[in-house]
């Protein structure tokens, strides 16, 4: 939702485009609750809409929101806008998730680029308290980090008082130090708070409905196209639909999904398009069996796991 | 069973070496009773019992006919009321005991009943006096208890074991046909504590303790039952709240279900009149007993964020008016304390209930705040709507009769929109500043503020 659309080309971030397609693919699996066009979709599209390009190919997803909070570049946004039936709204998700949430199915995803934060919770803990049964909710949050000791103890306390809320309860999982926030440290910290925030805020909301709510999570991605990013995301659903959910099955056969503290690392395999092609004739097959001329078998590997969704991006003259 | 034929061996005559002896003392007792009660709120507790019970012969329904009579002298308190008595058997078994044994029989229990931990009145006897007697007739019994509590504190049996019984003054009689007019309870209580008898006979208690009656009770007179202080009538003053077309109270029911007996929670929010400046804020009832009373404090949500965010309560939402009923067969799901005074605010349920008072709220608190921010304006809509209904009788709704449930309806807010920019302001060298009004060709600094900033934002923004 903030500016990144001028600094980089949204579909130019493969493993970013791995995680929408992967998503996309879960997304499919929504039907047992309805079909899964009739799902509303909100996001933050920036200039390149490729999220919204993706789930309305793919899904034929027609209710759509896009919340900008640049509103001074009004009209490159609108000029940007793939589709007719992407509504833009201009301001901050905060006030725009009040204003225009509507009791129907949901796929959420608040695609921040920027660190966690408190106002990222305050959408999050919206969600929980509003979001029908058989909603999903991603979150896309910043996990950069710091290697030098130095460092890291600042950027240790600018993230405290980031996620911090003045007078609500503290928010870093006990016992944290700096050192926690090193390498993957940021993405698994930001993990533990996201979470804690929906189980705390879906266990309010079970405090008088007879519904019962569950929230269940199913992504737990980490990735690095320039920056270390987390996604973290996952179900919400009522007592009375759990069948639904468990007719989803999303983990079968969705080796992406993740429910626990350990996320799925989308790790990019450096190829030629000459040996992309070499390797996508033999898939799918047992990474051990792959055939390839002088790759490293760990690249081997890392392949075999992201063929299907793997972009492939080639410099055209128009 | 093993332990229990243990206990029955037991010769109690030979003192057993290994046991120790943790038995309290009367003296704690009455003192820890009575330490943390006010002494309006002990009064209120002997209320309770008689609203008990007009409430067991008539539900919920009309209570006319009933009365509860205070009289507060400088030497006597004395409450008496005609709500039916209390029977000898709860008498000798559960109405003197300290605290309510959980395995009293339901059939002696009040359903939705105020009275609950079973120290109510004992509590107040000790708060206010040293001598009391309670006397009561129902339709087939009739008893006196007289007991001097210093008598009492120091009873011993022949073994020297603290007696823990009080005593009737015969003759007793059960199982005999009462008078129908006389049914109902008179406690007296004397040999007053001095502090408390002084206090007691200031025209101020007896205006406060009037006004508390009023609010705990407000449903009970409401229904009819008389209730009067030294000869005068407790005001009926039931709660209201401001409805008309463009402005509707919230209003919504839950029911929650805890070891398969239901609970009832109703909770209206709206706006009333800002005057008097105290009466913002919240009002908690359990099983129609006043709780809380206008309570601005994070207890019922202020400055929290459960389900929505509430600001901390403000002299602005002097206005606001939230009312919060719980409601259940068993008393002791309720989240009240023994006092009756306060909330468990750990409770699920009242944690439950307080998510939905913010959420009910906040639209209000919005509403206040569009209001106070039209103060400094030309054109006041809010306030002259406001103001119109201060004085039309009309607009102003018992809360029985608020039907609508939904939530709070107010004149759509106006959009203000914001700024989108923000102004810069900085000061530099004039030299330098010369030097970059040659590189953008322009002639005044502003120009050169706002030159650099483009040049800047072009190139990494």
């Amino acid at each position: 939702m903030a500016g990144s659309g001028d600094k980089i080309d949204y579909n130019l971030r493969p493993a970013k485009q791995i995680e929408r397609k992967m998503l996309s693919e879960a997304f499919r699996r929504l039907s047992f609750f309805q079909a899964v066009e009739s799902y509303r979709y909100i996001g933050f599209g920036s200039f390149y809409f490729a999220d919204f390009k993706l789930i309305h190919k793919s899904l034929g997803i027609t209710d759509m929101v896009s919340f900008e909070l640049e509103s001074w570049k009004r009209k490159r946004f609108e000029f940007n806008n793939p589709f007719r039936c992407v509504k833009l709204r201009f301001g901050h998700s905060n006030d725009l998730l009040k204003t225009n949430w509507q009791n129907r199915r949901t796929i959420l995803w608040l695609d921040y680029d920027s660190p966690l934060d408190k106002l990222c919770l305050r959408d999050v803990s919206f969600f929980c308290n509003n979001a029908v049964s058989g909603s999903v909710l991603l979150v896309t949050v910043d996990a950069q980090t710091e290697s030098e000791p130095a460092k890291l103890e600042q950027r240790f306390s600018e993230f405290k008082d980031n996620v911090n809320d003045d007078d609500e309860r503290e928010r870093i999982p006990f016992g944290t130090t700096a050192k926690n926030l090193a390498g993957w440290g940021t993405a698994k910290v930001s993990h533990k708070i996201i979470m804690n925030e929906i189980d705390r805020v879906v266990g309010e909301r079970n405090l008088l409905t007879e519904e019962n709510f569950t929230f269940r999570q199913l992504f737990n991605f980490c990735y690095s196209d320039t920056a270390r990013m987390l996604t973290v995301g996952g179900i919400i659903y009522s007592a009375n639909e759990y069948d639904k959910y468990r007719a989803c099955h999303f983990a079968r056969d969705l080796k992406f999904i993740r429910t626990g503290s350990e996320p799925y690392m989308i790790d990019l395999p450096r190829l030629t398009f000459r040996e992309i092609r070499h390797l996508d004739s033999q898939l799918p097959m047992s990474p051990s069996k792959l055939r390839a001329k002088g790759i490293n078998p760990r690249e081997l590997r890392k392949y075999a796991k992201l063929y299907r969704w793997f972009p492939s991006f080639a410099e055209v003259e128009m | 069973m093993t332990t229990k034929a243990k206990k029955n061996d037991k010769n109690p005559a030979l003192p057993d070496p290994n046991r120790i002896d943790a038995a309290p003392t009367k003296e704690l007792l009455i003192q820890s009773l009575v330490k943390d009660i006010p002494l309006t709120r002990a009064i209120i507790d002997l209320v309770d019992n008689s609203v008990d019970g007009a409430r067991a012969i008539r539900g919920k329904k009309n209570y006319k006919g009933f009365f509860v009579h205070l009289r507060i002298t400088k030497d006597r308190f004395e409450i008496e009321d005609n709500c039916g008595g209390m029977s000898v058997e709860i008498a000798r078994e559960y109405a003197f005991r300290f605290g309510r044994p959980s395995d009293m029989p339901s059939r002696l229990q009040t359903s939705h009943s105020v009275g609950q931990f079973g120290v109510g009145m004992k509590r107040a006897i000790f708060k206010l006096g040293r001598a009391f007697t309670v006397e009561s007739t129902t339709n087939n019994s009739h008893f006196i208890v007289n007991e001097d509590v210093d008598a009492w504190k120091v009873r011993k049996d022949a073994e020297g074991h603290d007696v823990w019984s009080f005593a009737f003054t015969p003759p007793v009689a059960e199982g005999e046909k009462q008078d129908p007019k006389k049914l109902g309870t008179k406690i007296t209580v004397t040999r007053l504590i001095p502090d408390v008898a002084k206090e007691m006979n200031t025209d101020s208690f007896l205006t406060e303790l009037s006004s508390e009656l009023a609010a705990a009770h407000e449903l009970s007179i409401g229904r009819g039952l008389e209730m009067k202080l030294n000869g005068v009538a407790i005001p009926k003053e039931p709660s209201k709240l401001f409805v008309s077309t463009k402005v509707q109270p919230a209003k919504k029911r839950f029911q929650k279900t805890v070891n398969k007996t239901k609970i009832d929670i109703v909770i209206y929010a709206g706006i009333y009149r800002s005057r008097p400046s105290k009466a913002g804020g919240w009002y908690v009832y359990c099983n129609d007993r006043l709780i809380l009373r206008a309570d601005q404090s994070a207890i019922t949500g202020w400055g929290e964020k459960i389900g929505e965010r509430m600001p901390k309560f403000h002299p602005q939402f002097a206005r606001f008016r939230g009312y919060v009923f719980l409601d259940c067969d068993n008393p002791a799901l309720l989240p009240w304390n023994t006092t009756k005074t306060g909330l468990d605010t750990d409770s699920d349920l009242y944690k439950g209930a307080k998510r939905e008072m913010n959420i009910l709220g906040r639209p209000v608190i919005d509403f206040l705040n569009d209001l106070d921010r039209e103060k400094n304006r030309v054109s006041k809509p809010l306030h002259s709507l406001v103001e119109k209904m201060d004085d039309d009788e009309d607009a102003h709704v018992l809360l029985t009769d608020v039907k609508r449930v939904g939530a709070f309806v107010s004149p759509a807010r106006k959009k203000v929109e914001k700024p989108d920019s923000v102004d810069i302001k900085y000061k530099r060298p004039i030299q330098e500043v010369n030097v970059l009004k040659k590189f953008f060709a322009v002639s005044k600094a502003s120009e050169v503020g706002e030159k650099t900033f483009d040049y800047v934002y072009e190139l990494e923004g």
